[in-house]
């Protein structure tokens, strides 16, 4: 990703913005036609004739594309059929919702993974090592819908600790983020863990310790600095994998994030929302990527041009 | 400068403080929070088929009359409405309330009934377009009264006017507004609540209408949250994030009843399940002896005491007492003979070696334990001899194949919140179940002049008894609802399963 | 990289492999939960002490037989529908890994090839492969799985269509990577240099090089598959009825996780166990095979 200039990968992603616009059409008019979702229960096959022909779903689907690709030109962004307003605002609204419980889910990972890494780096390959490794890779293994309910039921019914569902202040955000996080948190505290043990194999690891220095400290600087660059990358895949992937969390604490939106979207076919959706997810996939090529840069110089 | 100068803004601006924040003398501000399924569909209450988006709704919007079941059976009451006439059904005269008042001070007039009914009917884009397809002209002569004249003796208008699609809409904010798309940003009706916010996945919040009509409203604010996931809707209830919750699944009403400061209630509902069957020739259900088979093995009692938990009844009937062209007989005298069913299956040539296999399709979490009762019914099926896999299906898949006929010989469906038996005569029967009857069309034909209410009735109750007689659909039960409910109100929930907030009273 | 070039093709490591597995706990724990679970699969019929479909409702919900309320003949209880929760779960395991193996096989299979294809062919065909790589990747899983199964249905058969379809992207990336890595190496040139044809090289020296990254891969995809099925289920796809699988019965079973806990908790921990030992053992082989990714 180094040495690649802005512009040329912004003019890189148009092709592969093509391709998904494309993909997601065609699946989703797979998956049938909309009007049939649409309809009161009582409703007469004339009346959903009636709405086909009023949207235009009984065109033929390239043509459907054309247009629809067409309307994207000239700033027409679609009309949403569930809600019947213009599609883009529908899908912008939700993005501080996204940004925020994506945010949560990897402050929660690092504050997991920090400690937990370092601990079991120090105390390499003894039980404990062992069990805290046990224990971070079980928010990896276990369903994250699982996690969530029994994190309310436990901190939000039992103990009343935490608000239990929903947005609103940064407490409606606590339990959410936890359960994101914990799925992350294990491949992070491995990462951690392995470039500090790296660091430790190190000669001027034992320089330091015969010059007095505490071990602790330079393995700790030169192991979190050896841990940063891998840890960025690995930061950055997963923020981009939260932004539209959380939609089971979501659906389990009412979050109103794009995750939700696009199931929602999805069964009603309503094809204006999904593939704003997704222009938007990949454009803020972009955008993360862009700014890890620029973190990379500040971390280490030698790594720009 | 002195202690005086030091203090004097900071104890001015904790006196202000003081001041603003202190709860008033009168009634301190209160929120009622409801817990929906799911999120509201559309603040357009003609642009979707969707009960728990009307249940939203029907607090920001009125309708000419309402709907009242309090006596048994559905009577309508005057709303907006004061009286109504009609000598001949075709040509009918409402007299309006002139008190009413919209959300942005404009004066309610007749001009906006009219203005909400051409509106529905022209727009082919909204779902709920053909809602006034009997009216064929109406006219305001003056600002308190509307004429309507349908295209033919229609004793249903009145249905028209309550429901899905009858919230009345302003002509004047609506043509200021420039269109749908604008207006229902900031929607303006003449309810009891006035629309604050819509977060869409997340919360509806309503305000108070000080200037509603029908006196002060009962509460401050509501906010009607969509809460998707069962356990989190209930767990809300628990620990007081919400006042009603609605969809409890029966194991937890010992839990709600347990907890300090919630109960559960249930109550009768506008809404039934059937199997509906496939009936053509080329399949194994399209023996009548085969399908009176399955009529016959299935224990409907059991499955309301052990699956709903004895919250619902069973019945072979389409719909529940209090609608209009309800049929006791259905109800009454149900059979469950699977002996019986054995011998018709060996008559219809089975036995031995030889199974029937039907497939049964059903939703999962659509209708309260819809999946289970399936499940249930296919071990009642098994049990007289039938080879039966049963398909569980996402919700938008399942709508998918019944607007393209893609189900096997039985499939489950809840008819709900309708206000009168002869919409069973809306179906189309030879495309979905490959069945036709002479009788059944001309009853069909029938109900749509019929001159009287008992007229309509009867012929409706014929059309029940012949579809239950071929099982054509199978009737099964008449759930009950089943909600969640804090101590800090009292409700007891409505027929039609709408929440409307000034039905919510304080103890 | 001497060594490399003195040698047709890398060294057997089979033997130190072995040595090392045996002194490493975290790997054996994993290949012993592994083969417990396909102790589990491939013996059901005889382990399962009750017929997993057999509905009774006037005995559902019941708990597990050490509480009170519990029956010993059922011993881990019932479920909604008064089935035999222990035979289940039993049942279940042939299911989750079967999809889990099948799924894998396939994307693996699908990747390998694609994989392959872009870091030999290069030029326009890479180009083309690699955008709709990038194409893909830019589309967020669960919605992509969501959308095909919607076009697929449910079923383990469209299953195991739907997760392969979304899961062969990781590892085409992959195999293309290292492809390009080893087909610039001194002894892959040697081979081309002495005449062989396209097929052979790439049988003969290249795929033996990238073996081991696509092995890792691989065995830690088993892992995602298998909770991609119970993602799935909860979305209300995934297997149907008669067929059994953990994921569909931690889905079915979460609306009672406040009362009757023991319907998804079971199958939940049986998932978490069997995604563990794949964690387990696929570190175990990363470590080993490939200190490179490590």
């Amino acid at each position: 990703m180094s040495g690649r200039s802005p512009l040329r990968t912004l003019l890189q992603f148009v092709p592969v913005l093509y391709i998904v616009s494309l993909i997601v059409f065609v699946l989703v008019y797979l998956t049938g036609d909309p009007s049939a979702l649409l309809i009161p229960e009582d409703a007469s096959e004339e009346d959903r004739l009636a709405l086909v022909a009023a949207w235009g779903l009984d065109q033929p689907w390239y043509l459907q594309y054309l247009r629809y690709m067409g309307n994207i030109l000239t700033g027409d962004f679609g009309v949403s059929y569930r809600y019947g307003t213009e599609a883009l605002p529908v899908v912008i609204e939700r993005i501080p919702a996204t940004l925020q419980l994506t945010a949560g889910g990897l402050v929660v990972a690092i504050l997991i993974a920090l400690p937990t890494g370092i601990f079991a780096a120090l105390r390499r390959n003894s039980l404990p090592d062992f069990a805290i490794s046990a224990v971070t890779v079980l928010g990896k293994a276990m369903p994250n819908f699982w996690v969530g309910i029994m994190l309310i039921l436990v901190f939000g019914v039992w103990l009343r600790l935490v608000p239990v569902s929903g947005s609103g202040g940064f407490s409606h955000l606590i339990l959410p983020a936890v359960t994101l996080g914990t799925g992350f948190a294990a491949e992070l505290t491995k990462l951690i863990r392995s470039s500090l043990l790296e660091v430790m194999e190190q000669d001027y690891v034992r320089t330091a310790r015969a010059k007095g220095l505490s071990e602790a400290r330079v393995v700790l600087r030169h192991g979190l600095a050896n841990a940063l660059i891998p840890a960025v990358t690995m930061t950055s895949l997963h923020a981009i994998a939260l932004l539209g992937g959380a939609l089971v969390t979501e659906t389990v604490f009412s979050w109103p994030g794009l995750g939700q939106l696009v199931v929602q979207a999805i069964y009603t076919k309503d094809m204006a929302v999904i593939q704003i959706a997704v222009f938007v997810i990949t454009i803020m996939a972009l955008t993360i990527n862009l700014a890890t090529d620029a973190l990379y840069r500040v971390i280490d110089p030698r790594l720009a041009g | 400068m002195g202690l005086f100068d030091f203090v004097r803004w900071p104890a001015l601006a904790a006196a202000t403080a003081l001041i603003l924040l202190a709860p008033r003398g009168d009634a301190a501000a209160e929120t009622l929070t409801i817990a929906q399924g799911n999120d509201i569909l559309s603040l357009d209450p003609a642009n979707h088929g969707n009960n728990s988006t009307e249940s939203a709704l029907v607090n920001i919007y009125d309708y000419l009359v309402n709907k009242d079941f309090s006596q048994g059976q559905l009577r309508f009451t005057p709303r907006l409405a004061l009286s109504w006439k009609t000598e001949d059904n075709i040509h009918w005269t409402f007299k309006l309330r002139d008190d009413v008042h919209w959300h942005n001070g404009d004066r309610f007039t007749a001009q906006d009934v009219k203005f909400t009914i051409e509106r529905s009917q022209q727009d082919k884009k909204l779902v709920n377009s053909s809602k006034f397809r009997r009216i064929k002209s109406v006219e305001a002569p003056d600002d308190t009264t509307l004429t309507v004249e349908t295209d033919g003796p229609d004793t249903l208008l009145l249905h028209a006017f309550v429901g899905n699609g009858a919230g009345i809409l302003p002509k004047a904010a609506f043509e200021k507004a420039g269109g749908k798309e604008a207006f229902f940003k900031h929607p303006v009706g003449t309810g009891p609540y006035v629309f604050q916010q819509w977060i869409k996945s997340d919360r509806v919040v309503l305000a108070g209408n000080p200037h509603w009509w029908g006196g002060t409203p009962k509460w401050d604010s509501v906010v009607i949250r969509s809460i998707p996931e069962t356990t989190t809707r209930v767990a809300e209830l628990l620990t007081g994030g919400v006042d009603i919750a609605v969809n409890i699944p029966p194991e937890d009403i010992p839990r709600l009843n347990d907890n300090k400061g919630t109960r559960a209630i249930t109550f009768d509902i506008a809404r039934n399940l059937a199997l509906h069957v496939r009936t053509g020739k080329d399949r194994v259900t399209g023996d009548p002896r085969v399908r009176e088979a399955i009529d016959l093995a299935i224990d409907r009692k059991a499955i309301v005491e052990q699956v709903l938990e004895g919250h619902g009844a069973p019945t072979r009937g389409f719909f529940p007492p209090a609608i209009p062209g309800f049929a006791p007989e259905l109800s009454r005298d149900i059979l469950f003979d699977p002996e019986r069913a054995k011998a018709l299956l060996r008559e219809a040539g089975y036995g031995g070696g030889k199974r029937p296999a039907i497939r049964i399709s059903t939703p999962s979490g659509r209708y309260v334990k819809d999946r289970e009762i399936v499940e249930a019914v296919a071990g009642y099926l098994e049990d007289v001899g039938f080879q039966v896999q049963v398909e569980v299906l996402d919700w938008t898949v399942y709508n998918n194949k019944l607007v393209g006929d893609g189900f096997g010989e039985l499939y489950l469906w809840g008819m709900g919140s309708y206000t009168d038996a002869s919409s069973l005569f809306v179906d189309n029967f030879k495309r979905h179940y490959d069945w036709s009857d002479e009788a059944f069309e001309g009853l069909a034909a029938a109900v749509r002049q019929a001159k009287s209410e008992a007229e309509r009735i009867a012929i409706s109750q014929k059309g029940q008894q012949i579809i239950a007689e071929q099982r054509v659909r199978i009737g099964l039960l008449f759930p009950q609802s089943i909600y969640g409910v804090s101590d800090r109100v009292i409700y007891k929930g409505r027929f039609d399963e709408m929440i409307a907030a000034e039905d919510v009273s304080r103890p | 990289m001497t060594d490399l070039l003195l040698t047709a093709s890398p060294p057997p490591r089979r033997r130190r492999l072995l040595r090392s597995l045996l002194t490493n706990k975290a790997g054996v724990a994993g290949l012993a939960i592994l083969g417990l679970i396909l102790f589990v699969a491939l013996g059901a019929e005889h382990l399962a002490p009750l017929d997993p479909l057999r509905r009774n409702l006037s005995l559902k919900l019941l708990p597990p037989a050490w509480l009170e309320g519990g029956n010993p003949r059922y011993l881990l209880g019932t479920d909604s529908q008064g089935r035999d929760l222990f035979s289940r779960i039993v049942f279940g395991a042939r299911t989750s890994l079967s999809v889990g193996l099948a799924a894998v096989a396939l994307s693996s299979l699908i990747g390998l090839a694609l994989g392959l294809l872009a870091g030999m062919a290069g030029g326009r065909v890479d180009t083309l492969i690699m955008r709709v790589i990038d194409a893909m990747l830019a589309i967020p899983t669960m919605l992509f799985m969501l959308v095909v199964a919607l076009v697929a249905g449910s079923g383990l058969l469209p299953l195991v269509v739907v997760i392969a379809a979304t899961n062969w992207v990781g590892c085409a990336r992959i195999v293309r990577a290292d492809v390009l890595g080893v087909k610039e190496m001194d002894y892959v040139a040697a081979a081309r240099a002495s005449g062989a044809g396209p097929v052979g090289l790439v049988l003969r020296h290249i795929l033996p090089n990238i073996l081991s990254s696509f092995v890792v891969v691989s065995t830690l995809n088993v892992g995602t598959v298998i909770l991609a099925e119970s993602a799935l289920s909860f979305l209300g796809f995934g297997i149907q009825p008669p067929e059994i699988s953990w994921g569909q019965m931690l889905s079915e079973g979460r609306q009672y996780l406040a009362t009757s806990w023991w319907v998804a908790t079971f199958p939940g921990i049986a998932i978490t166990l069997t995604v563990l030992g794949v964690i387990l053992l696929g570190d175990w082989l990363r470590d080993h095979l490939d200190p490179r990714l490590a």
